[in-house]
């Protein structure tokens, strides 16, 4: 695969900001996110349709897929922000025009349902994207804002992912980073929603894992339905082919107690991870989570879980 | 040509497993035991089938047992599942299809029990029965005569989904919905949206092709039918399908604390008008109160704008 790369942003660069799936719950949300890019110091486009209500989604399939092609050919704008995730951005698919994101190479961001826009772009186009907060979670922390912010200008390689401080006590549940299954492993970068990963199966926009680390994050699936993805996943071998994974933080996925005895999120991760001979860890703080690091798609990566203290380092610039 | 199994007999004997899950109602053991045996057949339990391994009843090894001894028990006739819920689809690698193919027997089971059936029509392409589960195949009269009927006749099954209408006066059945009007005959394919989208990707996908495609489901929100249908159109199953037939959707409405979101007749809404395939939503067939067994892989013909679909042949053939 050819692999693309995005500029990095500098300020006085043009963003724009749209809403690929769900609207936002507030209208004024999109205001808050205006604020805080313009006080980084970019210019924002804000896409026509974002509070565009068409039951869940902002607007009908062809009014975002307008705002996002619009992003994509304006030469001004430097980076597409998601404003937020939700529901509907896998229906955009079929009609992406890959042709106009292959000769418009520029920053993608957003995770959650957004993750069926960077699975398509990177297969369709080798364009390197952001898996991090959309605007309207950018702001939960002052670790998620600084990943956001540094994802978005950084034009040299990251280095080591770093994990947030402890702030919290009790801290939050789960640790940051168990091992699960020890081992190194270097690979490109791919992964994202566990429920968008699954949706694309079987499609031509499905996840690629060989030789990969793939990151993995979900909300609201209890073990049972996390359990019926990894199995999907590992009947289409998809989990054997990996170089590594990492689980991030699978929000809200206590059981809920319809079972006599259940199983815990960590044992379905144990049954269907423990045992594929490759690194696994458990509880990077990626996905649906107030601190949340950005990762980035099609990037090569060096996972270390030999011991502890797990290292994530990327070595490559992510952005030129 | 599909592989029929032999009709059941008086005096045969049917085989209850637990693919999935462990049952929470203990009592559900002797009512269907007793109402089976009134109907004059013999009924064997596997022996894990009271096991619990967290939410499944006993480990996959077990579980696989069962379902393989039962099969190449001689003396069994019919395989019948106790389970709906989640798990079948962890038996898929386990399963010995070789005794599937020598033995072929009636296979009977809905929801999660889909990923056997269409495992078992991409390895054995034996008919199986799509019916109600070892605890709720006597959820009233209509359903259990239309149960028995199925294991026992030879006779093709004929028009589906039409119960008595409720006998409050005023009450009426919501009506049948056409998508797309037209006709079409093809091999009957399906089950559970959910453990239909499961097999996407995997060895054991979903074949659509020139077929009448079935799809019910049962306690999702409405979004996750939403985004069940889209992966089925990502993967091309529903274009390449000679007809669709949406049957109930029980407990299928939107999550608590969503703000716009489809209902379930929008959802269906959103994508079944934008293809060209017949579609039909609302016949009684899937896990509601009253259903009835449909056989998978036997010829049907649908016929969207009378809303009808007629079996063409029964589920077994005249044992010898």
């Amino acid at each position: 695969m050819n692999i693309l790369k995005p500029s990095a942003l500098q300020r006085g660069d043009t963003v724009a900001l749209i809403c690929p799936a769900s609207r936002p719950f507030d209208p004024g949300k999109i205001t808050q996110s205006v604020q805080m890019l313009e006080q980084q110091g970019f210019k924002v486009r804000v896409g026509e349709h974002v509070v565009k209500r068409n039951g869940n989604f902002a607007g009908s399939d062809a009014q975002r897929l307008d705002d996002f092609h619009r992003a994509w050919a304006d030469p001004d704008v430097k980076a597409i922000i998601a404003e937020r995730g939700g529901n509907g951005a896998a229906r955009l698919l079929p009609d992406i025009d890959y042709d106009l994101i292959r000769a418009n190479p520029k920053i993608l961001i957003g995770y959650s349902d957004i993750t069926a826009l960077h699975l398509a772009i990177h297969r369709k186009t080798g364009l390197v994207t952001l898996h991090g907060p959309v605007a309207v979670l950018s702001q939960t922390t002052r670790y998620t804002f600084d990943r956001f912010i540094h994802a978005l200008t950084a034009a040299t390689p990251w280095g080591d992912i770093p994990d947030p401080p402890v702030t919290q006590f009790p801290p939050i549940y789960p640790p940051y980073r168990a091992v699960v299954a020890p081992g190194k492993a270097s690979g490109m970068l791919t992964g994202g929603n566990m429920t968008l990963i699954r949706q694309l199966m079987g499609s031509p926009y499905d996840i690629e894992t060989e030789g990969r680390i793939l990151f993995l994050e979900d909300i609201g699936e209890e073990p049972f339905e996390l359990d019926m993805i990894f199995t999907q996943l590992a009947h289409a071998g998809k989990l054997q082919q990996a170089a590594g994974i990492i689980i991030g933080v699978c929000a809200e996925s206590d059981p809920k107690g319809t079972f006599l005895t259940n199983f815990s999120l960590e044992e379905v991760i144990d049954q269907h991870l423990g045992k594929l001979g490759i690194p696994v860890v458990y509880g990077m703080r990626l996905g649906h989570t107030p601190d949340q690091c950005v990762l980035p798609i099609g990037v090569h990566a060096m996972l270390d879980a030999t011991t502890n203290n797990v290292r994530l380092s990327i070595e490559e610039t992510v952005c030129q | 040509m599909p592989v029929k199994a032999p009709r059941l007999k008086p005096g045969d004997t049917i085989g209850i497993i637990a693919p999935g899950e462990h049952s929470t109602t203990s009592s559900d053991m002797q009512v269907g035991r007793a109402l089976l045996e009134q109907h004059g057949f013999r009924v064997v339990f596997g022996s894990h089938v009271s096991d619990h391994y967290g939410y499944l009843a006993g480990e996959d090894a077990a579980r696989a047992d069962d379902f393989n001894a039962l099969w190449t028990d001689k003396q069994i006739r019919a395989i019948f599942c106790w389970g709906a819920v989640w798990g079948a689809a962890r038996l898929l690698s386990l399963i010995d299809f070789d005794s599937i193919r020598r033995q072929p027997k009636l296979f009977i089971g809905c929801g999660s029990v889909t990923a056997i059936h269409l495992a078992i029509a991409r390895r054995a392409d034996l008919i199986t029965l799509h019916a109600p589960d070892f605890s709720t195949f006597y959820s009233s009269r209509y359903t259990l005569d239309a149960f028995m009927r199925a294991l026992t006749s030879v006779e093709p099954f004929g028009d589906v989904g039409q119960p008595p209408p409720p006998d409050i006066p005023g009450v009426t059945d919501p009506p049948l919905i056409t998508y797309v009007p037209g006709s079409a005959s093809g091999r009957l394919t399906g089950g559970n949206l959910g453990a239909v989208v499961g097999s996407l990707g995997t060895p054991y996908e979903i074949q659509t092709e020139g077929r009448i495609l079935f799809l019910e489901a049962r306690d999702l929100p409405t979004f996750t039918v939403e985004r069940h249908l889209t992966a089925l159109w990502l993967a091309g199953k529903l274009q390449a399908a000679a007809g669709i037939v949406v049957g109930e959707c029980v407990n299928c409405v939107t999550e608590r604390g969503e703000t716009n979101t489809f209902s379930l007749e929008e959802v269906l809404e959103n994508r079944l008008p934008l293809l060209t395939v017949p579609s039909v939503y609302g016949l009684r067939l899937g896990q509601g109160k009253d259903t009835m067994p449909i056989p998978l892989g036997a010829q049907v013909r649908l016929d969207a704008t009378a809303r009808r679909l007629e079996i063409l042949e029964a589920a077994a053939n005249q044992s010898t």
